[in-house]
């Protein structure tokens, strides 16, 4: 154990942190004050991953002992009873709690997978079964904005890049034969969709808690996709042009709005695209090793300037 | 004033200066920290991943020169980076000059390991355990601390295996170990340090080794490793609960007193080594116990978040802005894992956006 107390009076005493902020700052060194909020936020999403993981399974099996048309109604019964929840509290103006942020993610995913196994047993949407994807995204995004959640807002972008074909782990999209490596346009695609997205958002005035949400994943799928590009011989030319003006775009951004995450984004997922193309093109092995090592050291120096120069913007 | 690494004192600023937000630059916190530069936790990670990338370029491109003992000397260069960083740069918990340090040292380690020996997985326990323990303490770092610790109970279980020639008694003797550190490090978070890196590092034993002890636990009584008749329930189940309701126990009551979080995330793991313990307890099928416990798990936390929402003793379940950014981005990433996969049709290959190319309703090829 240890207490920073002392630091904190000498601080307050030098006039560099308010008596406010001091006497916040102590009363959480001496535990007169104890947060467990992160730990109950652990709690919630490990139970909410064992039920879906359940969930999962129940679907997976088909259950013909219960019927399609019965697990359909249960499931969906399920979801409506957390979004009643959160629909309540709305309706009597009150802050969610985070186990009412939990709940209604729960409701969301319960929601995806009723949709998803109904459309798998009743064929609805016949040979355009891939839209029910996107419906799933449009009926998050409402529940996401009528309720003001990022849990669920973020289920939405995941059923939106799911219907643009991009789903799985990222290093899938490296691999030989892998059917992600061919989805580098859709992932561009979906990525350019959010951007429109987060502009309407932005221009709408709608909050920045959603902004953040969705600048995060369209960058994230924007690399994700021209990294595909890069590791594709008919691809390789314009994935790194894609790349260089992404990373360009992404530390600008950062560097701007003092955003350090966005210029780490351009600078790993940058160095990671070159290093890949070096990989491919050059055919002796120290050469490209050389190359990938000048790179890295480069985006390890440039990360630590920009580093710098963020601090002093702020100061 | 040390340049070999930062006293108590200016780890205790730093500390503060992170927590409370204040910039590093200012004259009268210059002061204080004397050129020590630390940086965020995301910055960290990134400086990290490259400089692992950095580390291990370093040794092909020595390895594809032909240069004999490639590995030491990569080590011993890297380590030499590491330290110049350190000393001439100033950086304390930077990601790179702790990338650089661990690389090098398991480089020389595994330099040392190469030649086919007699015993070689104890020597490259033992070994992995010395550089991860080396490189924890000279940064400080209670990651490799930890590792550490891990690698020593997975030598204890090679050196018992060797002399014993039983699989489960050498398990049950690193899950004793493990078990042993957890309940040490527990009661040794007692004490008043100066110096906050030392509490960390008994955070991260007193949350991982529960883990560890468990997972060395189940090792013990695999069927297939053991080759032995399994033994009674009580030594195969209760003993092992016992065991973990008391760490969880103690932990919990210990977060509570002294109002720290790692004992409480220790009572948490224990929770769920119960939980998976007790799978066997009915004859329901798998998709139904995980549903059952979840809902369970669920509502006891939604129930403690909604009676903690007014303070009990100072216990609060409301968030206090203590620089969580990062988790709260895990959490949407998170989020988006716990989505369902998408349910292929047998009969329709999928169709990304509903087109060939593009997506966004486009049906045309390109």
């Amino acid at each position: 154990m240890h207490s920073l107390e002392p630091e904190y009076r000498e601080l307050n005493a030098a006039g560099l942190l308010e008596a406010s902020a001091a006497s916040r700052a102590i009363a959480l060194e001496r535990g007169e004050i104890f947060s467990v909020f992160e730990e109950i936020r652990l709690a919630l999403y490990a139970a909410v991953a064992a039920i879906m993981a359940g969930v999962g399974l129940l679907v997976k099996d088909n259950l013909d002992r219960i019927g399609p048309l019965t697990l359909t109604m249960v499931l969906a019964l399920a979801a409506a009873g957390c979004y009643g929840i959160a629909i309540r509290t709305r309706l009597r103006r009150e802050t969610r709690s985070i186990g009412g942020d939990y709940l209604l993610l729960l409701g969301a995913l319960l929601l995806s997978a009723d949709v998803g196994y109904a459309e798998s047993q009743f064929h609805w949407l016949g040979s355009q079964w891939s839209w029910y994807l996107l419906i799933l995204a449009v009926l998050h995004a409402v529940a996401a904005y009528a309720l003001d959640s990022r849990l669920v807002l973020s289920v939405s972008l995941t059923s939106l890049a799911g219907w643009f074909g991009v789903e799985g782990p990222m290093q899938n999209l490296l691999q030989a034969n892998d059917p992600l490596r061919n989805s580098g346009f859709n992932a561009l695609a979906c990525a350019s969709t959010l951007f429109i997205w987060r502009e309407l958002h932005r221009r709408l005035l709608g909050t920045l808690e959603f902004k953040e949400v969705l600048e995060h994943f369209a960058a994230n799928l924007g690399f994700w996709g021209a990294l595909a590009l890069c590791s594709s011989a008919n691809t390789r030319l314009v994935g790194l042009v894609i790349l260089i003006l992404l990373a360009f775009a992404s530390v600008r951004k950062g560097l701007q709005n003092s955003e350090e995450l966005f210029v780490i984004y351009g600078i790993v997922y940058g160095a990671i695209g070159l290093c890949v193309v070096e990989a491919h093109i050059l055919a002796d092995k120290l050469s490209a090793a050389m190359l990938e090592l000048a790179t890295v050291t480069a985006a390890v120096i440039v990360l630590w300037r920009f580093r710098h120069r963020m601090k002093a913007a702020a100061e | 004033m040390t340049s070999f690494r930062p006293t108590p004192g200016q780890e205790r600023w730093m500390l503060v200066a992170a927590r409370a937000g204040i910039q590093r630059d200012a004259a009268w916190l210059v002061e204080r920290i004397e050129g020590w530069t630390a940086v965020t936790a995301l910055a960290r990670y990134a400086f990290f991943i490259l400089g692992v990338f950095a580390a291990g370029l370093i040794a092909v491109v020595f390895k594809l020169m032909s240069i004999p003992q490639y590995l030491l000397l990569t080590g011993l260069f890297l380590v030499a980076a590491a330290e110049w960083l350190i000393v001439q740069r100033r950086l304390f918990g930077a990601g790179i000059e702790e990338a650089l340090e661990l690389a090098g040292l398991l480089m020389i380690a595994l330099q040392a390991v190469m030649n086919p020996v007699e015993s070689l997985e104890i020597r490259a326990s033992l070994l992995l355990a010395l550089m991860l323990l080396a490189a924890g303490l000279r940064l400080l770092n209670p990651l490799f601390t930890t590792l550490s610790v891990m690698a020593l109970s997975g030598a204890i279980y090679f050196i018992r295996a060797r002399h014993t020639g039983g699989h489960i008694s050498a398990a049950t003797m690193a899950s004793v170990f493990s078990f042993a550190v957890a309940c040490a490090a527990l009661y040794a978070g007692k004490v008043q340090f100066r110096r906050p890196s030392y509490d960390r590092m008994l955070n991260w034993l007193i949350i991982a080794m529960p883990l560890a002890a468990y997972v060395w636990f189940k090792a013990a009584n695999v069927p297939g490793l053991s080759g032995q008749a399994s033994r009674d329930t009580w030594s195969l189940h209760v003993l092992p609960m016992l065991m973990l309701m008391a760490l969880g126990g103690a932990a919990l009551t210990a977060g509570i007193r002294r109002r720290v979080h790692a004992p409480l995330i220790a009572g948490i793991v224990c929770a769920g080594c119960i939980a998976y313990e007790l799978r066997n307890l009915t004859t329901l099928p798998l998709k139904f116990k995980l549903i059952v416990w979840g809902t369970t798990a669920l509502l006891l936390t939604v129930g403690l978040n909604r009676h903690l929402r007014t303070p009990r003793r100072g216990i609060t379940s409301k968030k206090f802005a203590e620089g969580s950014g990062s988790l709260d981005l895990l959490q949407l990433a998170g989020a988006s894992a716990l989505a369902p996969p998408t349910v292929p049709r047998p009969d329709a290959p999928f169709k990304g956006g509903g087109g060939t190319f593009g997506g966004g309703g486009a049906s045309g090829n390109y």
